[in-house]
């Protein structure tokens, strides 16, 4: 309609966000940005406050100190109009075991003030998108853990918000119900939604986000896309290598380099650790080749990734 | 014997308890400010006589307490847990149907019998003032013990079969009530019709823990002892029975329902009206929720107002049934009068019921946090609850107040002068406090049922904040002026009575509505952690 008023770029903004419960703080000042068409991950620890935050964007809790911008609108003073365009899906399911799944929706539907003759197409179109369609007529509490979640899904689909809040959808899922509910994620960003997902696990979410941040006792410890995390330790990167022969003298090579933290044996490999994030696997090569090892094959090892959250976090902790 | 463990581990944890601590420290100051308000009114008596009045009122409470507590302390114990879905987990572990209903026995009865304990002591006092015998301390005890016992089984047994909190407390109420004053009753009925039964055994008393007691007395005793072992021995091994039924039946019944994939059969389709699921039903669906979302929610169980009309059929016949069986006897201003207190009693008593449900049980499953983050208000939250209420109790309420009126000019027909007056003053009383409090209770019911640490709890909190206050003042001032020998006639009682209720009702009322108003979010933020399941007691945590 007004098409002076540029669209915001920016989904969520948090300044100094910061709540308390009694005598412990969830949240110490957070500056967390989402941008919009974002599909932003919110990783840290259990209690490190991912809910509370989740929570206060959806104006279910209020915050003790800062302030929380949701599309433009502040989550206090404008709360009816956030309430409007986020879908917020909390980390357990709050459903009604007794209703059938069209119930559900239909009552959701309601209280997003969707009229009555529009309602059941939409109900439909939700549960199309989900790929819950054949269980219309289920009492919820006959649905696998995994169709609750989807249903989740569908209930916070059903007034096409623009943001989406989701609190460890992954949770409890098996294998393949979490692959077909990231599936559901990466088409729900193709449409343009803005989505928040929170999880314990960061490589999890590894694949599927295009950003991610790091929250660790309330307080932001990263934010930026997956790859900078490892740059923005202190920890170096990890090297898997492989050497024929005398593995012994390769050892002594790599632990008298002073550019190496750590080795150690591994399954038949090397597993080595960098002193610094500005290293890389050319050091190992280099002090291999020239110290005369016979080197096969060297390696960055993808599972560090979850290493250096664990770095991470804990250097905040200690 | 695997639920041992659990009942050693309970009890040392339930006297460290601050529940526990004041549950007995309630029950011993009522004993004494009862005792101590007894020998100050027959201060003139002979001490026997005193003693005795003290002991029969102070075993009578402890008994009605006792035959009671099932409701309070068991009836919802299985059934939270199936709510919950921890139930199942239980029997993925080797315990067996009685180790679980032992154990929850147990753990969750021993704040009945912490609180029935706290008398003992101040029985002592009759004891030695003389007037009681030992024996009739000794039976009493039993007696109230057998009542408890009895109690906590008839809960355990309505708790193994029923999921919703409502059902459980209710149903085990009814059964109790049943058993105490439904067989009695049928059983004087019987007998009436044939007078020459009188020889009879009356089997309808023998599980009234009111006819125990009565046979525990001395006086009684002495003449049918016998009775009275019968009576205590066939409630006693009736309480075995029901928890037997009960550990058999638990282990099929903690499947946590039906998948609704067995369609058909007359069973399928009771439960789908019940839950509402006919093609009236998406009309009714689609009405209500366009009006009033939380209405639809609140209301979903559309059988609700045949209930409130069935019970009201109920009460009918009862009471044609006392006319036609006691005749002109029956027709007096009495029973008028009791009939109207009955009614507004049992309205009053539902209705808070139902205005505390949805809220707790939305606060504890945690759908209040999906509501509140959508653009459902929290007056149009109230409003639903209003037109549910309103709903439901509408109907029966203007009909219980036409029988009043019915009932009244028949009263105020037959009396005259200052009788009559009085049967004026106290109809009109009545009716108008009745109203008064369903106001009271339609705000504090909601507010005990938003912040309810434990959502069976929250309606008889409400009708507790309610009732109580005005009540415990006219006790105050009823028992000041019996001791210094002043004090009015009914007058100034009912109008104290009345006045009390009104101010109380305001007070009580504006300050739930404040709170529901102004600080619904920040109540239902409260997390509230799960009542402790018997897995963790297990596991010792
Ligand atoms: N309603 C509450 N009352 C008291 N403490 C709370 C409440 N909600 C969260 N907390 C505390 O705040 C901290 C952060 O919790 P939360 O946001 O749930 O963490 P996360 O979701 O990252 O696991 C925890 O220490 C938790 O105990
Ligand atoms: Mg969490």
């Amino acid at each position: 309609m007004s098409g002076e008023i540029p669209e915001p770029v920016v989904a969520v903004q948090t300044v100094g966000l910061s709540r308390t419960f009694g005598s412990t703080a969830a949240l110490l000042g957070l500056d967390l940005t989402v941008n919009q068409g974002d599909l932003f991950g919110f990783i840290g620890s259990n209690g490190a406050g991912k809910t509370t935050t989740l929570r206060i964007l959806a104006t279910f809790l209020s915050p003790s100190g800062g302030t929380a911008k949701v599309l433009g609108h502040d989550v206090v003073t404008d709360a009816d109009a956030v309430r409007n365009v986020i879908g917020y899906m909390p980390d357990f399911f709050g459903v009604y075991k007794d209703m059938e799944v069209t119930e559900y929706l239909d009552f959701f539907g309601a209280c997003y003030r969707i009229p009555g003759a529009q309602r059941e197409k939409t109900v439909n179109d939700v549960l199309e998108l989900v790929g819950l369609r054949e269980k219309r007529g289920f009492l919820i509490g006959a649905l696998s853990r995994g169709m609750q979640q989807r249903l989740g899904l569908a209930r916070v689909l059903i007034h096409d918000p623009r943001l989406l809040l989701l609190d460890e959808p992954a949770s409890g899922l098996d294998p393949r119900a979490r692959i077909e509910m990231m599936a559901i994620l990466q088409e729900l960003q193709k449409m343009g939604k803005t989505i928040i997902i929170s999880s314990h696990i960061l490589s999890e979410l590894q694949t599927l986000c295009n950003r991610v941040a790091i929250i660790e006792k309330g307080k932001l410890i990263y934010s930026g896309p997956v790859q900078g995390v490892r740059d923005h330790t202190t920890a170096g990167r990890t090297i898997r290598a492989k050497v024929a022969g005398d593995v012994e003298s390769a050892l002594l090579l790599l632990r008298t380099d002073t550019r190496i933290a750590a080795v150690v044996q591994e399954n038949g490999f090397l597993k080595i650790t960098l002193a610094s994030p500005e290293l890389d696997g050319s050091v190992v090569a280099e002090t291999l080749v020239r110290g005369g090892a016979r080197l096969l094959s060297l390696a960055e090892d993808e599972l560090g990734l979850e290493e250096v959250f664990m770095r991470l976090t804990r250097g905040e902790t200690q | 014997m695997k639920f041992l463990p659990i009942v050693i581990r309970e009890l040392t944890v339930a006297a460290r308890r601050k529940a526990t601590h004041w549950t007995r420290m309630l029950s011993a100051t009522v004993a004494v400010a009862i005792t101590a308000w007894m020998l100050s009114v027959m201060a003139g008596s002979f001490p026997q006589e005193t003693s005795k009045a003290i002991f029969g009122v102070m075993t009578a409470m402890m008994t009605l307490y006792c035959a009671m507590a099932g409701v309070r302390f068991t009836a919802d114990c299985l059934s939270a847990e199936r709510r919950e879905g921890t139930l199942g987990l239980l029997f993925l572990t080797n315990l067996r149907g009685h180790d679980v209903v032992l154990g929850k026995l147990v753990a969750s009865s021993l704040d009945a019998f912490y609180g029935a304990l706290a008398i003992v002591p101040v029985l002592g006092l009759p004891l030695l003032m003389g007037g009681v015998t030992l024996g009739e301390f000794g039976r009493m005890s039993l007696v109230a013990l057998n009542a408890l016992f009895f109690s906590l089984a008839c809960g355990m047994l309505v708790s193994t079969v029923a999921r919703s909190a409502h059902v459980a407390v209710w149903g085990t109420l009814l059964v109790l009530i049943l058993v105490a004053g439904g067989l009695p009753a049928l059983d004087a009925y019987l007998v009436g019709k044939d007078p020459t039964s009188r020889s009879v055994f009356p089997w309808g008393y023998i599980l009234c823990p009111g006819y125990t007691y009565a046979l525990g007395f001395d006086a009684l005793y002495r003449r049918s002892a016998w009775q009275f072992w019968t009576s205590l021995g066939a409630t006693h091994a009736l309480a075995w029975v029901l928890l037997g039924f009960a550990s058999l039946i638990l282990p099929r019944m903690w499947q946590d329902r039906p998948s609704s994939s067995g369609r058909g059969g007359v069973g399928h389709r009771i439960q789908l009206w019940l839950r509402g699921n006919s093609p009236s039903d998406a009309r009714f669906r689609r009405k209500l929720l366009d009006r009033n979302a939380y209405y639809w929610l609140t209301s979903r169980r559309h059988w609700k107002p045949a209930v409130a009309w069935f019970a009201l059929v109920v009460m009918a016949a009862i009471w044609a049934w006392g006319w036609h069986r006691f005749k002109s006897d029956w027709t007096n201003e009495g029973t008028y009068f009791m009939t109207g207190i009955i009614l507004n009693f049992i309205i009053r008593v539902a209705f808070a019921s139902e205005a505390s449900r949805q809220l707790a049980e939305d606060h504890h499953n945690g759908a209040l946090e999906l509501l509140l983050s959508t653009p459902l208000t929290v007056s149009e939250i109230l409003r639903g609850q209003y037109l549910s209420l309103r709903r439901i109790f509408l109907g029966p309420l203007v009909f219980i107040l036409l029988i009043e009126t019915v009932l009244f000019i028949a009263t105020i027909k037959t009396q005259y002068g200052s009788d009559r007056s009085m049967w004026i003053c106290l109809w009109l009383g009545m009716i108008v406090m009745t109203l008064i409090d369903l106001g009271a209770l339609f705000w504090v019911s909601q507010w005990m049922g938003l912040t309810a640490r434990q959502p069976n709890r929250a309606s008889a909190n409400s009708l507790a904040l309610v009732f109580f206050p005005p009540w415990a003042l006219l006790a105050l001032i009823g028992m000041a002026s019996v001791t210094s020998h002043t004090g009015g006639g009914w007058e100034t009682f009912f109008s104290m009575w009345c006045l009390f209720g009104l101010i109380n009702d305001f007070v009580v009322g504006a300050w739930a509505q404040m709170k529901l108003r102004e600080e619904f979010r920040t109540a239902a933020q409260r997390r509230y952690a799960p009542q402790k399941g018997l897995l963790e007691i297990l596991a010792g945590k």
